[in-house]
């Protein structure tokens, strides 16, 4: 069919509309959620013309996969090719180094003349400049990147620093200083926080001291962020906290910004340097702009990098000084400082929102709160709704409820305000958030579902209706919102009791997953496996005639020594086994793993009756991910059981094979329906690494219903239990990585001790 | 060598001498050749611009070798200094004069929508079914964002992320874009199909 004035083709009216289509397409590539398999499923059972429609697209992919638009070149044009491409590497090497007496070098030289002359103006007129300036807040222009993107074809925004073949003009980078460099520069004043040592890969071969029973933590999670519950009260700012600023001291601002510069210092010295920014006397456009380089990224190549008593010291520690700095001066600017350079280092985001997590003054709560309402990417956005949560400055309400109610933002961004509405523990919110258990989108709902645990743990007034809710949405249709009800049940707590017991009864609540998750969360409330809602009500009887507490919300739970923690864990309906066969597992260590695995997978079938069926599989990774088997084993049965035991029995660690993390989430990625992921490794992969694929999983799993079970082992030899603690700077990125996983994703971190 | 990753390899090359590091990226290029040729073609419609193009592509990942990140698998890096030329090269065709009449473009076309259908040579061509040659025709029939989500996805078997990665897009895009490009391709070889089956 052509259209009669343009003579273009014009497509034939579809026969299904145009989101039916997409649900089919995505569902030939694994790409649906479980909401949308179970609706394409019903759909597909009522009509029989959508399933010849999706047969014949699946058709088509196939045809399409197997007619390659252009043939492999054969034997000898290939090779031809390939030669002229070695031919051009070499000529690209004697390009790129031109003779000394090329006219290119001499034009080069009075470049460098006239630069230095332009320099020597600018210096001059900079320092006039600065002399007669305000301590006005810059142009967003003069904190380095725009913050927002815009596709465009000259620039494409690859995920990594790909060459374009248009080269953009190069960033802005902080003015030179104007006096000469004076190295050693004194660092202006120690900085309050600890010294944030740059983490190392997990290589420490001891595990750590088994506590005696229950022990509430009592170290941050991040550098940045002093010890804070999520789940805390709301912060009361001091009625008259407006203490004198101190006055500035550019001098020794210019001096400070000239030793980080100059290329001399010393290796160990340059992080000091860069966290002194963040001293009050320094909160100058000077000072951001330099923080806001380093952010950015555009110092990388500039400064020498190295380790430094065998720790590396580069860019990441250059970056993590930069974000120190920036929440110690806490003000709009560095809020604006610390936005503006996250999407250029989205890896790091978790560090940029714990050191926006970390601001305490008005000023930056009403810069978090403005900047929703401004143009921002969702990253920022997301980052900047996270902070004020965990700042729960009441000043930040009006912008969360705002983007809460804001059904045209992207349903993760909704999700977090969810969360954040029910940290900042207003009552009058309570309504919106049971309202948002029917909102259209699944993590609306299941984000309002927390939010509702997080508002009935903070106001007890708010805990009955709360609870009334959350019990409600358990008994919904839809898995994924139940699991999130029981989970935001048992952040409530006692109260809540009652209704996760009720949850354990299969008369009551027939899926199973729903009876695991609630036998899990009460066995973190109370310390004791509780197999059935008889064992559960005997406990809760006993915990209220004594008036016994629950186990605090950050502690370390230990069980016997014969029960596995992972015995005790909720797998849902279909869990994957990320295994880690590098050739660092070998030994104890994976003897332990196969141990454990084969434990758990006993212990989930026996809490299955004939009729319930539980699926599983394994996934070894090293340097490349593969799965065991191509499909996923019935684990309920026993011979399902034994066959995937027989199949973990044969894995082996490679000697040689390295832990490739962000690979096995990739090839995770393609598997529809799994709901939950055992992850056991010793995560020996570097720091870098596993920042990349921690925001691998935000980024691209973070939004199925996915929890994550990590199992961190470091000799295979000791005891396992349940860490539910904040963490501490001072532990390594393995460590950080395997409790972050788990707690974001609301599964347990198990770790060995002593 | 083939027992390194690619991204062992080219972050090899930043320690390496000049001519370990030409080896590697030999390598590399050895590895990747014909993949990029296809995307590139899928891109260009164009099989000997392809070529010169994944030449230029393989130069490109030498000169820049220091700036590889490992935050993406490298095949995803390559892939978008591939598009990147391609991109450019089209550009620069339509900044090109052309001869009065030597237009072979309908107005407000994309240089793109009017490739040639294939690039195969008619022993190639004699030797595949019809089936196949009409599948490759209709995908080059489609609009460049069209195909270009249908050579990473259905070709190059990519994820949707590492498409997305690619070319710059949300993931959502490449999945709205892929349904209809796959609706598309559905509606014009249905005949074909049910012939086939009749």
């Amino acid at each position: 069919m052509t259209d009669p004035h343009t003579e273009r083709e014009v497509p034939e009216e579809p026969e299904f509309d145009e989101e039916l289509v997409e649900l089919v397409s995505a569902s030939l590539d694994g790409a649906l959620t479980p909401a949308e398999e179970e609706r394409l499923a019903d759909l597909l059972a009522q009509d029989p013309q959508l399933h010849a429609y999706r047969e014949r697209m699946r058709r088509i992919k196939r045809l399409v996969a197997g007619a390659p638009l252009v043939a492999a070149s054969a034997g000898p044009e290939r090779q031809r090719t390939l030669d002229s491409i070695r031919a051009r590497l070499t000529d690209s090497d004697s390009a790129d180094a031109p003779p000394a007496t090329d006219w290119r070098v001499k034009l080069g030289i009075v470049g460098c003349v006239l630069g230095l002359l332009f320099v020597t103006w600018q210096a001059v007129s900079l320092s006039r400049t600065i002399n007669d300036r305000s301590t006005a807040p810059p142009q967003q222009s003069e904190l380095g990147p725009v913050p927002e993107k815009q596709p465009d074809v000259d620039a494409p925004t690859p995920p990594v620093e790909a060459p374009d073949v248009d080269p953009p003009e190069a960033p802005d980078e902080p003015q030179p200083p104007v006096d000469p460099p004076q190295p050693p520069v004194e660092p202006p004043q120690p900085p309050d926080e600890p010294d944030d040592p740059p983490q190392a890969p997990d290589t420490d071969t001891t595990p750590p001291e088994l506590p005696e029973g229950p022990v509430v933590a009592d170290t941050p999670d991040d550098p940045v962020v002093p010890p804070r519950d999520p789940d805390e009260g709301t912060r009361v700012r001091p009625p008259d906290e407006d203490p004198a600023p101190p006055a500035l001291d550019l001098a020794a601002l210019k001096r400070l910004v000239a030793g980080i510069h100059d290329a001399s210092t010393p290796l160990a010295q340059r992080p000091s340097l860069i966290r002194s920014l963040g001293d009050a006397r320094f909160d100058h456009p000077l000072a951001y702009q330099t923080l806001s380089g380093i952010l950015a990224g555009t110092f990388d190549r500039t400064f020498p990098i190295g380790q430094v008593g065998g720790v590396p010291v580069g860019p990441a520690e250059w970056r993590q000084a930069a974000r120190l700095a920036c929440a110690r001066l806490d003000t709009a600017l560095a809020v604006r400082t610390l936005l503006g350079s996250l999407d250029a280092q989205p890896d790091e985001a978790p560090a940029f929102e714990a050191a926006l997590a970390a601001m305490r003054s008005p000023a930056s709560v009403e810069a978090l709160a403005s900047s929703l309402s401004g143009r921002v990417s969702a990253t920022q956005a997301e980052a900047a709704v996270r902070a004020l949560a965990a700042i729960g400055d009441p000043d930040g309400r009006a912008a969360v409820l705002e983007v809460y109610g804001n059904d045209r933002l992207p349903a993760p961004l909704v999700r977090q305000a969810a969360l954040a509405v029910g940290s900042l523990g207003d009552p009058a919110c309570l309504d919106l958030l049971v309202e948002g258990l029917d909102d259209k989108r699944l993590a609306v709902r299941t984000g309002s579902a927390g939010g509702l645990g997080r508002l009935g743990a903070r106001l007890p007034e708010c805990a009955t209706a709360s609870v009334a809710a959350l019990a409600t949405a358990v008994r919904g249709r839809e898995l994924a919102l139940s699991s999130a009800a029981v989970e935001a049940l048992a952040a409530v707590g006692e109260p809540a009791v009652p209704t996760l017991i009720g949850c354990l009864d299969p008369q009551q609540e027939p899926r199973a997953a729903v009876r695991d998750l609630a036998r899990e969360q009460l066995w973190l409330l109370s310390g004791e496996a509780l197999a059935d809602s008889g064992l559960a009500a005997d406990w809760w009887k006993k915990h209220t005639d004594e008036g016994l507490p629950l186990t605090p919300p950050n502690a370390v739970v230990v069980v016997d020594d014969t029960t596995s923690p992972l015995s005790l864990a909720a797998w849902g309906e279909r869990v994957v086994f990320m295994l880690d066969t590098s050739g660092s597992m070998e030994g104890a260590k994976w003897a332990r793993t196969q141990a454990e695995v084969e434990r758990a997978l006993e212990a989930y079938a026996s809490r299955r009756d004939g009729k319930e069926r539980g699926w599983a599989n394994l996934l070894a990774f090293s340097d490349a991910p593969r799965f065991v088997r191509p499909g996923f084993a019935n684990v309920s049965s026993r011979r399902g059981r034994a066959g995937l035991i027989e199949l973990l029995g044969r894995l082996k660690p490679v000697g040689v094979a390295q832990t490739k993390l962000l690979k096995a989430m990739q090839a995770l990625q393609k598997i529809p329906k799994v709901d939950t992921v055992v992850l056991i490794s010793d995560a020996g992969e570097s720091a870098e690494g596993l920042a990349q694929t921690f925001a691998y999983v935000r980024r691209s799993l973070g939004q199925r219903p996915l929890r994550f079970h990590t199992v961190l082992l470091v000799t295979g030899g000791g005891k396992l239990a349940v860490d539910r603690r904040a963490g501490s700077p001072d532990d390594p990125a393995g460590v950080a990585f395997m409790r972050r996983l788990a707690r974001e994703t609301g599964g347990l971190f198990v770790r060995e001790f002593r | 060598m083939c027992e390194f990753s690619d991204e062992a390899l080219i972050l090899g090359c930043r320690e390496a001498s000049e001519e370990r590091a030409r080896a590697l990226v030999g390598e590399l290029a050895k590895r990747h050749l014909d993949r990029v040729v296809g995307f590139l073609f899928g891109l260009t419609g164009d099989s000997a611009a392809a070529h010169d193009l994944a030449q230029e592509a393989f130069v490109r990942v030498y000169r820049h070798r220091m700036r590889y990140r490992e935050v993406a698998r490298f095949s995803t890096w390559l892939y978008t200094i591939a598009r990147n030329l391609a991109l450019n090269e089209l550009r620069n065709r339509r900044r090109r004069p052309q001869a009065l009449g030597a237009s072979t473009q309908e107005p407000g076309l994309h240089p793109l929508d009017t490739a040639p259908a294939t690039g195969a040579g008619p022993a190639q061509a004699a030797a595949e079914s019809d089936l196949q040659l009409a599948v490759r025709a209709a995908v080059m029939s489609l609009d460049s964002p069209y195909r270009e989500v249908v050579v990473l996805c259905d070709l190059e078997e990519r994820t949707y992320a590492e498409a997305a990665e690619i070319l710059g897009v949300p993931i959502g895009t490449i999945r709205s874009r892929l349904s209809r490009a796959r609706g598309r391709l559905e509606q014009r070889l249905r005949p074909l199909l049910e012939q086939e089956q009749g």
